[in-house]
């Protein structure tokens, strides 16, 4: 028997990374396969009904850029903190108040005209969601308060206040457990392609402002540095406190625009349903796309197309929603699997012993 | 008792039987935690033993068997998170919140398929009251008139002190979460505690969501657990690693779940969604307290928390 041992390697080829995402995708589609297989469905059917649902027909392929919208915001958000290695997983707790936060300008006093409503509702979605990210940021910068488990508590808190102004102040006249619709003027502008609205153009812009200001700038240089060498980064006199909780707080506030798109874009009301787990499909994503702003933008098209193409089997072959959430899951699971092999070389033992010689 | 000291009592009451689940999975989640792996699949794993548990006792009528079923469910799939972390040296933040993320998939699947909403619970555990100490006036009667699940928690708390404070696997364990290469010297296998350690947080794990579902609330409902994985995580932080310090937490910890029903009973003004918010602000709160005040003097956390341990290899 050959003996393998693991060399480790300081950086990863290329090639390699994207081999390693792509068989960690084909791993999780073969897991998934054996789940329908398990229901009676035919995987291949299902598979193949999957990609016509969510890129095969115009429709489909508006609906998955829908998708797309709030899971790039949210994958931006856990990506940014990620950056400076703090660990954001409550976007879908800032994406709630986001949405919240528009909901209540929206419904509130009228507003002279669209620009003004648009202006409003970005603004307060956006700081909502830095609000609520930005407590647990200074939590952690002040009492060493982990913020991964303070954040994701935050979600169900976001949860049950969006649920008190729903059955309360915001629930709609007839009585159904959802706010009355928005005044035409606050929802945003249609782009005549399906339910394609104006709020795609938001989140590429913010994909590539953000792309810009961690590639570009001084700011973008001093959280990479303050996230792989603290030490360093103190020693050089940068603030670390204060990016702790600007970091933080931006990436909220990215989180709370998702809300924004959503309840503006989309619904033009605050739905039933306003908890949708894009924002634990974030921290996937932002793995997925080892937190490159583009890389992420990629990753939220495709796995837009699998929530859409996911709801086109539930229809179509009464595939269960819950199979694509299992799908999703396991990504991260052989991912993490195949980092691994990313990090370390595998060699015979004794080509290990050749190279400590 | 009515008014103030019967509204007490009750609380109080209430608190040890919510304290119970979150204890039982803080207690797998300091052991895990001691032999230097952090779990935050505890919130997954919790689901994936309610599930179980719920649907394992209602297909055999009974109640062990769902205990059982949901404390192998929850340690098999906590192996993930071994192999991964241990075997496969894997980020462990990612790898715990892949296990939450793939259990919240997993147990609603195991939900919808057996129309488990629909299904009333065929049988629970009880209160039990314990002869004699059940009539002790206030703490006796609000403390001793629990089910078996409860009792069982505080008591493994301190079968868990025990374990790692007195025995040789628990110094054994200790000593991998604390500077493995010394353990490794020493001829421990590092690998090997680790992997017991994980699995033995899955079954504690398992066991807390079969509190939930057996127990607590009879029944299964999507998403159940509603964040008690992560505030058993942060009971571990905030009971500074000690099952003792934990179990006190646990009451505490626990209160916050019950004032909410308790309070509706007494006819409050605040609505109910704010009262629902109160373990989630209180667990911040409480945690904000005391890591403050822990800052500069050294926390409890083991030293090699959170660190793949690989032999050959430096830092």
């Amino acid at each position: 028997m050959i003996a393998f041992a693991l060399v480790k390697r300081p950086r990863p080829p290329r090639a390699l990374r994207a081999g390693v995402a792509a068989a960690s995708v084909l791993f999780a589609l073969v897991l998934g396969g054996a789940v329908m297989a398990a229901i009676g469905v035919n995987p291949l059917g299902a598979y193949a009904a999957l990609c016509r649902g969510a890129f095969g027909t115009r429709y489909g392929l508006s609906e998955t850029v829908v998708k797309a919208v709030p899971l790039l915001f949210c994958g931006l958000s856990v990506s940014l903190a990620l950056r400076m290695r703090l660990w954001n997983i409550g976007a879908e707790g800032q994406y709630v108040v986001g949405a919240l936060a528009a909901s209540l300008v929206a419904l509130g006093p009228p507003l002279p005209g669209r620009a003004a409503y648009a202006i409003v509702m970005l603004a307060a979605s956006f700081a909502a969601g830095a609000f609520w990210a930005g407590v647990p940021g200074l939590l952690r910068a002040r009492f060493n308060v982990s913020e991964i488990i303070t954040t994701l508590l935050m979600n169900w808190v976001a949860i049950h206040l969006i649920q008190f102004f729903v059955y309360g102040p915001l629930r709609g006249a007839d009585g159904f457990p959802f706010t009355r619709p928005f005044p035409p003027a606050a929802c945003m502008a249609r782009l005549g392609w399906g339910r394609m609205h104006a709020g795609v153009f938001l989140a590429a812009g913010a994909c590539a402002l953000l792309h810009f200001l961690l590639a570009r700038t001084t700011w973008g240089f001093e959280i990479k540095v303050i996230g792989d060498s603290p030490g360093c980064a103190r020693y050089a006199g940068m603030a670390i406190k204060k990016n702790i909780v600007a970091v933080m707080a931006l990436a909220g506030g990215l989180a709370g625009l998702a809300g924004l798109c959503q309840v503006a874009g989309v619904e033009c009301r605050i739905p039933r349903e306003v908890f949708a787990q894009y924002g634990y499909t974030a921290i996937i994503l932002a793995w997925l796309a080892r937190a490159a702003p583009f890389g992420v933008a990629l990753v939220a098209l495709l796995f837009g197309g699998l929530l859409t193409g996911g709801e086109m089997i539930q229809i179509e072959l009464g595939v269960p929603l819950s199979v694509i959430n299992i799908l999703t899951g396991s990504i991260l699971i052989f991912l993490l699997a195949g980092d691994l092999f990313l990090d370390h070389r595998v060699v015979t033992r004794r080509a290990a012993r050749g190279t400590e010689q | 008792m009515d008014g103030w000291p019967g509204f007490l009592q009750s609380v109080l009451a209430a608190a040890a039987a919510q304290g119970a689940p979150l204890l039982l999975v803080a207690l797998g989640e300091i052991i895990c935690e001691r032999a230097g792996v952090l779990n935050l699949g505890a919130e997954g794993m919790m689901l994936m033993g309610a599930v179980c548990g719920f649907a394992a006792c209602n297909a055999g009528s009974s109640l062990p068997a769902g205990a059982a079923a949901a404390m192998l469910v929850g340690g098999a799939f906590s192996l993930v998170h071994a192999l991964l972390s241990v075997t496969f040296r894997a980020n462990q933040i990612v790898s715990g919140l892949a296990l939450s993320i793939l259990g919240l998939g997993l147990s609603s699947f195991i939900g919808e398929r057996l129309d488990l909403v629909m299904q009333p619970a065929a049988m629970s555990f009880g209160p039990i009251p314990i002869p004699f100490a059940s009539r002790i006036p206030f703490l006796g009667e609000a403390l001793f008139r629990q089910g078996v699940l409860t009792y069982l928690a505080y008591a493994l708390a301190a079968a868990a002190w025990f374990m790692l404070f007195r025995t040789r696997l628990g110094l054994r364990i200790r000593s991998v979460g604390e500077s493995p290469l010394t353990a490794d010297a020493m001829g421990v296998s590092v690998p090997a505690v680790r992997w017991l350690c994980v699995g033995i947080g899955g079954v504690m794990a398992g066991l807390g969501g079969a509190c939930l579902s057996l127990s607590l609330s009879p029944g299964w409902k999507e998403q159940m657990t509603a964040g008690r994985g992560w505030v058993a995580i942060a009971l571990v932080i905030f009971g500074n690693w000690h099952p003792g310090k934990a179990a006190l937490g646990a009451l505490l910890f626990g209160a916050l779940y019950s004032l909410d029903t308790r309070l509706q009973a007494r006819g409050t003004v605040v609505p109910v969604q704010f009262l629902q918010m109160v373990p989630y602000l209180g667990t911040i709160a409480f945690l904000a307290a005391t890591q403050g005040k822990a800052e500069g003097r050294g926390v409890g956390a083991p030293e090699a928390l959170a660190r793949p341990y690989i032999r050959e290899e430096k830092e």
